[in-house]
C-alpha cells in the first residue's frame, strides 16, 4: 500500500545521456545514501550496464555493501570515520579519498600493514589508491593551501615509496554564485599546480558535479561526479530536469484505504488546519512523515489520483494524509502518486521541495523504511 | 606574485669537457629519465641547457640548501615545454617558499645554453 518504484530503466538513460554529455571525460555516478534513496545495488546495478568509470560513495560501509554485491566497478570513498578500516579497502580495491594528513597517515600505516602480510604469504604487494582533496572554498572536508602543501610533499613521498599511488585530485563546489564558483576552479588549478611541484601527476582530476558539469561544462576535466542528475532530478529547483534530458527514476505513491462522503465544514487531520469548503470525498492514503512525506509542507502539496491532479488536505500526519477530491469519483485501491516524472502527469519532487521549503535531495533521501521498494525494467 | 627570478649561462664546450673528463659527473647531475628523449640519450648541449635550468632553479629560490641535483629534473611536458619535476628536497623547499607555479624557458645558440626561471606565488 506504500510504495517507492524505481525506473531502472530511467537510470540507465540518465548514465548514458550525462556520460555522452561530459565525453571525453569520464563519468561517476554517486551512489551514496543508498543512491540518493533509491536503493544502493539495483541502482548500481543499473548504472553499471550503462556503463561508468566507477562509483562515488561517502564511507567505507557503503563501499562495502557494493562489493558484498559482487559490483566490481572501481570506488571511490571519502569521508573516513576515526575507526575507518582502510585495510579493508586497499584489499578491496576501492580508492580512498584523502584531505588531511591524518587521513593520509592513516592509509600509510594500512598500507604498511597489508603489504606485511603479503610479504608473509608471498602474494605481491600493493599501493593505496588515493584522490587527494583540495578545500578550494566549500570548507568542508579537503586540504586547505597550507595544509595542501605539506599533504601533496608527504603523498609524494609515500608514492615514491610505492606506498600509495595518486590517481585523482579533487574538490568540490560550494554553488554560491557564478563568481565563487569561477574563485574555486581557480583556487582548483593552483592545487594542482602545486600538486605538480611536489611531483604529483594525477589520472584524474575532478571537481565538476550535477550542477556544476551543467553550468560549466568547460571545467570538466578527466573525470566527473555526478549525483542528483543521475536520478533525473534537476540540481536547480528552477529548472526541469527534461531540459537536460533527464528522466526522474523515483516515484512515490500509496494506495487509498478509505473514501467518505463528509459534508461542509468538516475539519481534517491534527489541529483542522483544512476545512472543507462545501460537500466533498476524502481520500485517505497511508503515507505520512515516518514514510518521508514532510510534514512542513504547508503549501498543500500535489498529488495525482487517476491521472488528475490534487492537493493534500491538512496536517500530515505520521501514517496517513487525507486528499479532498471533491465530487471525483475515486475508489479504494486507486494509486496516488505522491511525486514522480511529470511525462507521465506526476507532480514532482521539486513541488514537494518547494512547498516544504527545502530541495529534492532532501525527500528523495529520506523515504522511510516501511515504503514498500518495487524495482522495474531491471537488466 | 613572483617570488625569484633566477637565470645561468652554461657555456656547452666546457661543459662537454667537463663530461668528458668526469664521467661519473652525469648520473650525478641528472636523474635517468631526464637524459633521455623518446628514448634517445639527449645531446650535451640539451643537458647543458637541463644544468642551467638547475642552476637558475637555484637561484630563483635564494639558496642551495640541501638541495640535490636529483630532486630537480627537467622535464618536457606533451608540448615539449620544459618544466621541473619536483621531488624530495626541492619540492619542500617550494613548497616551504610559497610557491605555486615554476616558470622555465632554456634556449641555446653560439656555443652557450641559456635558462631562466621565474619562481610564482
Amino acid at each position: 500500500m506504500r510504495e517507492m518504484l524505481v525506473d531502472l530503466e530511467a537510470i540507465r538513460h540518465n548514465i548514458r545521456t550525462l556520460a555522452a554529455r561530459v565525453a571525453p571525460a569520464a563519468l561517476m555516478p554517486v551512489v551514496k545514501a543508498d543512491a540518493y534513496g533509491h536503493g544502493l545495488i539495483p541502482v548500481a546495478r543499473a548504472a553499471s550496464e550503462a556503463g561508468v568509470a566507477g562509483f562515488g560513495v561517502v564511507d567505507l560501509d557503503e563501499a562495502k555493501a557494493l562489493r558484498a554485491a559482487a559490483i566490481v566497478d572501481p570506488i571511490l570513498a571519502w569521508l573516513h570515520g576515526p575507526d575507518a578500516d582502510f585495510t579493508w579497502a586497499i584489499a578491496n580495491h576501492v580508492d580512498l579519498g584523502v584531505g588531511s594528513l591524518e587521513v593520509l597517515e592513516r592509509v600509510g600505516i594500512a598500507v604498511r600493514t597489508v603489504n606485511a602480510f603479503a610479504e608473509r604469504s608471498g602474494a605481491e604487494s600493493r599501493p593505496a589508491i588515493v584522490h587527494l582533496k583540495a578545500d578550494t572554498g566549500l570548507g568542508r572536508g579537503g586540504a586547505t593551501e597550507e595544509e595542501w602543501r605539506r599533504l601533496v610533499l608527504r603523498a609524494a613521498e609515500l608514492q615514491e615509496a610505492d606506498e600509495i599511488r595518486v590517481r585523482g585530485v579533487w574538490s568540490h563546489l560550494a554553488n554560491a554564485s557564478p563568481e565563487a564558483d569561477r574563485a574555486q576552479f581557480e583556487a582548483f588549478d593552483r592545487a594542482l599546480a602545486i600538486a605538480r611541484l611536489a611531483g604529483i601527476a594525477p589520472e584524474v582530476r575532478h571537481i565538476e558535479s550535477s550542477a556544476s558539469m551543467l553550468t560549466h561544462p568547460e571545467q570538466a576535466r578527466e573525470l566527473v561526479r555526478v549525483g542528483i542528475a543521475a536520478y533525473g532530478v534537476s540540481p536547480f529547483g528552477d529548472r526541469r530536469p527534461a531540459e537536460f534530458g533527464l528522466a526522474p527514476a523515483m516515484e512515490l505513491a500509496g494506495t487509498l484505504v478509505q473514501v467518505k462522503r463528509v459534508p461542509a465544514g468538516h475539519g481534517v487531520s491534527y489541529g483542522h488546519r483544512y476545512v472543507t469548503p462545501s460537500e466533498t470525498t476524502l481520500a485517505l492514503v497511508p503515507l505520512g512523515y515516518a514514510d518521508g512525506l514532510p510534514r512542513s509542507a504547508s503549501g498543500r502539496p500535489p498529488v495525482v489520483i487517476r491521472g488528475k491532479r490534487y492537493r493534500i488536505a491538512g496536517t500530515i500526519a505520521m501514517d496517513q494524509v487525507v486528499i479532498d477530491v471533491g465530487d471525483d469519483e475515486v475508489r479504494v485501491g486507486d494509486r496516488a502518486v505522491f511525486w514522480g516524472d511529470p511525462a507521465t502527469g506526476a507532480p514532482s519532487v521539486q513541488e514537494w521541495a518547494d512547498a516544504a521549503g527545502t530541495i529534492a535531495y532532501e525527500l528523495l533521501t529520506k523515504v522511510g523504511p516501511r515504503v514498500h521498494r518495487r524495482y522495474v525494467n531491471g537488466g | 606574485m613572483i617570488l625569484g627570478i633566477g637565470a645561468d649561462l652554461v657555456d656547452v664546450a666546457r661543459f662537454e669537457r667537463a663530461m668528458s673528463r668526469t664521467p661519473r659527473l652525469r648520473a650525478r647531475l641528472f636523474s635517468e629519465p631526464e637524459m633521455m628523449r623518446d628514448g634517445q640519450p639527449l645531446p650535451l648541449r640539451s643537458l647543458a641547457g637541463r644544468f642551467a635550468a638547475k642552476e637558475a632553479l637555484i637561484k630563483a629560490l635564494g639558496d642551495s640548501g640541501d638541495l640535490t641535483w636529483h630532486d630537480m629534473p627537467v622535464v618536457s611536458d606533451a608540448l615539449g615545454n620544459p618544466g621541473f619535476a619536483l621531488r624530495g628536497t626541492a619540492a619542500a623547499a617550494v613548497l616551504d617558499r610559497g610557491i605555486a607555479r615554476i616558470h622555465l624557458t632554456m634556449s641555446h645558440d653560439a656555443g652557450v645554453a641559456i635558462a631562466f626561471v621565474v619562481a610564482e606565488s
